[in-house]
C-alpha cells in the first residue's frame, strides 16, 4: 500500500506473461442443471436503475431478441449455447432521446453456467431553458452562448427554447443571453394638468413623469448572464415530481404547504388566465409536466 | 459497458479466486515488494480480492485486466476510476469511446498519469509520503482549517505533480467529496475533516474502504463511537506508523 509505484513497476508487471493471459475468469458459475443459461440486465450508466420494457438482444450467429421486464430490467434467454455473444440494445422511440445509442459488445458465455450479463445505456443529459417575457410569450431571436460545461451557442427559436446536451456529471455551467431589442417601449405615463400657478392645488397632482427611472437604468435588459448548478429532478409522475418541474418553471416549492398553493396559483394565473385557482398541485400536475417536459 | 453480475463472482471466488489470489501473491511479491510487505499475506489477499470484485463490476472480467486492476489499485487505490482527482478513470468507463478497448484506454490512461504524477520510478510519490511524515497533528488537524483555500495549500506542498494534475472543478468535486466521505465516518470537524482530506489526496479518495490501506480502515473501526477529534488522532497515529515502516523498507538513499 506504499502507493509508492512508480509507471516503470506498473508497466513491467504488466508485461509478465501471467499479466498478458485473457482467459475469462467469470467462467465458472456453474448452472444446477448442468445447462447454459442467459439473462441480460438492462441498467442506466448513471445510477443503476433499471430499465424496462426495451429491447435486448444477444447474438449467436442469429438473433434473438427480448424485452427486458419492469422493475428489474431482465431478459431472461432461457437456455443458450455456451459461446461468443455480441449484446445490443434497440431503444424504443421513448427513450431514444433520452439515451445514448448502445455500443454493442461481445461476451463469452461459457458452458453450464447461469449467465448474467448487465448492459449499462448512458442517459443524455440535456440543459433546457425556455425564456419567456412578463406575458408568459416565448421570446425568440434571442442569442445564447453557453460557454461551460460545453462551448455552445445558437439564436433562440418560436418557442423560446435554449436546449444544449452536456457531459452527465457537469451540472455547473455559464450561459450568456442576449435578448432582442424589440423597440418597444412602455407607454409614458400620462402628464399632470398643468397647476394654476395662482391657485395651486392641495395635494398636488402626481405627475408620472417624476417617477421614470433616470435614462442609464430605463434601458432594456438585453444582456444576461446565467451562472447555473443544476440538480436532479425527480423524474416521476407525483407529488415530488410535479413539484421539482413546478419549482423550474420559476414557481418554488417547499415542503412547506402554503408556499405550494401560492406558487400553484400564480401557475394558474400566469399560464392557465385562471385568477381564481384552486391552488391544488393535483390541478396542474398534468399542465406542468406538459411545459416543462415537452416544451 | 456490460457488467457480469455477482452471480459469477460469488461462484469466481471458489475456487478460482483462490487460484488466482495465490498466483498474484507471488507476482505481487516480484513487481511490487514493497506493498507485499507492508500489507503481508492476509491484507494482501483481501485487497486482490477486493480489487477483483471491483474489476469485475466494471466488467473488466478477463485475468489480464483483473491481475493489472489490481496492480494500479496498489497504486491509485481500489475504487480510482470513481475517484474525482482521477477524471481520466470514470472518462475511459463511460463508453463513449467504444467499450470494446475500455481497459486499455484505462490502463494507458493511469500509466501516463502515474509517469506525471508518481514519477517512473515513484519518486515524486515517495517524496509526497515522507513530507507528509513531517505534518504535525496540530498542522493536519488544524482546528481552523477552511475546507478550502487553506486546505488546498497543503496539498500542493505535500504533493506539487498531482496537485497541478488536477483542475479546478476536479478540486471542487474532490472537497465536495472529502465533505461528504468524512462525515460517512463521523470526523465532521474542521480539523478531522482536514485529516481526512489529506489523507484522501494521498491515498486515493476512497482510502477509507481500500484493502490496500487496512491501518485506515481498523482505526476507524477501533473508535467507533468516539469524537472526531479522537478518531482523527488514532487515524494520524496509524498513518504515522504506516509511514515509519514504508521508510524502514526505503533504500538508505531515499529522496527527501
Amino acid at each position: 500500500m506504499g502507493k509508492t509505484s512508480g509507471s516503470n513497476q506498473i508497466t513491467a508487471a504488466a508485461a509478465d506473461p501471467f499479466a498478458g493471459d485473457a482467459k475469462p475468469l467469470a467462467a465458472v458459475a456453474t448452472c444446477k442443471k448442468g445447462k447454459t443459461r442467459l439473462t441480460v440486465h438492462l441498467v442506466r450508466f448513471d445510477n443503476g436503475v433499471a430499465v424496462p420494457n426495451e429491447t435486448v438482444s444477444a447474438s449467436k450467429g442469429w438473433w434473438p431478441t427480448k424485452k427486458t421486464t419492469a422493475g428489474t430490467g431482465a431478459a431472461d434467454f432461457g437456455e443458450v449455447d455456451a459461446g461468443s455473444y455480441s449484446f445490443d440494445v434497440t431503444l424504443s422511440t421513448a427513450n431514444k432521446s433520452k439515451f445514448k445509442p448502445y455500443t454493442a459488445h461481445t461476451a463469452s458465455v461459457p458452458e453450464q453456467v447461469d449467465f448474467h450479463a448487465t448492459l449499462k445505456i448512458a442517459p443524455v443529459y440535456r440543459v433546457r431553458i425556455v425564456l419567456f417575457d412578463k406575458a408568459a410569450k416565448a421570446t425568440s431571436g434571442a442569442q445564447w452562448t453557453m460557454t461551460s460545461p460545453v462551448a455552445a451557442s445558437g439564436t433562440t427559436g418560436a418557442n423560446g427554447l435554449i436546449e444544449v446536451e452536456i457531459p452527465w456529471r457537469d451540472t455547473a455551467g455559464k450561459l450568456t443571453v442576449k435578448l432582442p431589442d424589440t423597440g418597444a417601449k412602455e407607454p409614458a405615463p400620462a402628464a399632470a394638468p398643468a397647476p394654476n400657478p395662482n391657485n395651486p392645488a392641495y395635494p398636488l397632482a402626481i405627475d408620472g413623469n417624476h417617477f421614470l427611472p433616470k435614462e442609464e437604468k430605463a434601458k432594456a435588459l438585453t444582456d444576461v448572464t446565467l451562472t447555473y448548478d443544476l440538480e436532479h429532478i425527480t423524474d416521476a409522475d407525483n407529488e415530488d415530481g410535479w413539484k421539482s418541474r413546478l419549482t423550474n418553471l420559476g414557481f418554488p416549492c417547499t415542503n412547506d404547504a402554503p408556499r405550494v398553493t401560492r406558487s400553484v396559483k400564480a401557475f394558474q394565473r400566469l399560464h392557465k388566465n385562471d385568477f381564481a385557482g384552486s391552488g391544488n398541485l393535483s390541478d396542474v400536475s398534468a399542465d406542468v409536466k406538459k411545459l416543462h417536459d415537452t416544451t | 459497458m456490460l457488467v457480469v453480475r455477482q452471480g459469477q463472482l460469488a461462484v469466481f471466488e471458489e475456487p478460482l479466486l483462490q487460484q488466482f489470489e495465490t498466483a498474484m501473491l507471488a507476482r505481487t511479491q516480484r513487481y511490487f515488494p514493497m506493498d507485499a510487505a507492508l500489507l503481508g499475506e492476509a491484507h494482501l489477499r483481501a485487497a486482490i480480492r477486493q480489487a477483483a470484485r471491483k474489476a469485475f463490476a466494471l466488467g473488466f472480467t478477463e485475468q489480464s485486466q483483473v491481475c493489472r486492476y489490481f496492480d494500479l489499485s496498489l497504486c491509485l487505490g481500489t475504487a480510482f476510476p470513481s475517484d474525482p482527482l482521477l477524471p481520466w478513470g470514470e472518462a475511459c468507463l463511460t463508453g463513449t469511446r467504444g467499450e470494446s478497448g475500455a481497459f486499455e484506454q484505462l490502463f494507458d490512461a493511469a500509466v501516463s498519469y502515474i509517469e506525471a504524477v508518481s514519477g517512473e520510478d515513484g519518486e515524486y510519490a515517495t517524496r509526497a509520503i515522507v513530507r507528509a511524515r513531517a505534518l504535525s497533528f496540530a498542522e493536519a488537524a488544524n482546528p481552523n482549517a477552511d475546507h478550502g483555500p487553506s486546505t488546498l495549500r497543503i496539498l500542493r506542498k505535500l504533493w506539487p505533480q498531482k496537485f497541478r494534475r488536477s483542475s479546478g472543478d476536479d478540486q471542487a468535486r474532490f472537497l465536495a467529496l472529502a465533505g461528504q466521505l468524512s462525515r460517512r465516518d463521523d470526523l465532521d470537524a474542521p480539523g478531522p475533516r482536514q485529516l481526512y482530506t489529506i489523507l484522501m489526496f494521498l491515498l486515493g479518495s476512497h482510502f477509507a474502504r481500500d484493502a490496500t490501506i487496512p491501518w485506515a480502515r481498523e482505526a476507524l473501526i477501533a473508535t467507533t463511537g468516539a469524537s472526531p477529534e479522537k478518531r482523527a488522532r488514532t487515524l494520524y497515529d496509524a498513518g504515522m506508523g504506516f509511514i515509519d515502516a514504508f521508510r524502514a523498507l526505503l533504500p538508505s538513499k531515499a529522496p527527501n
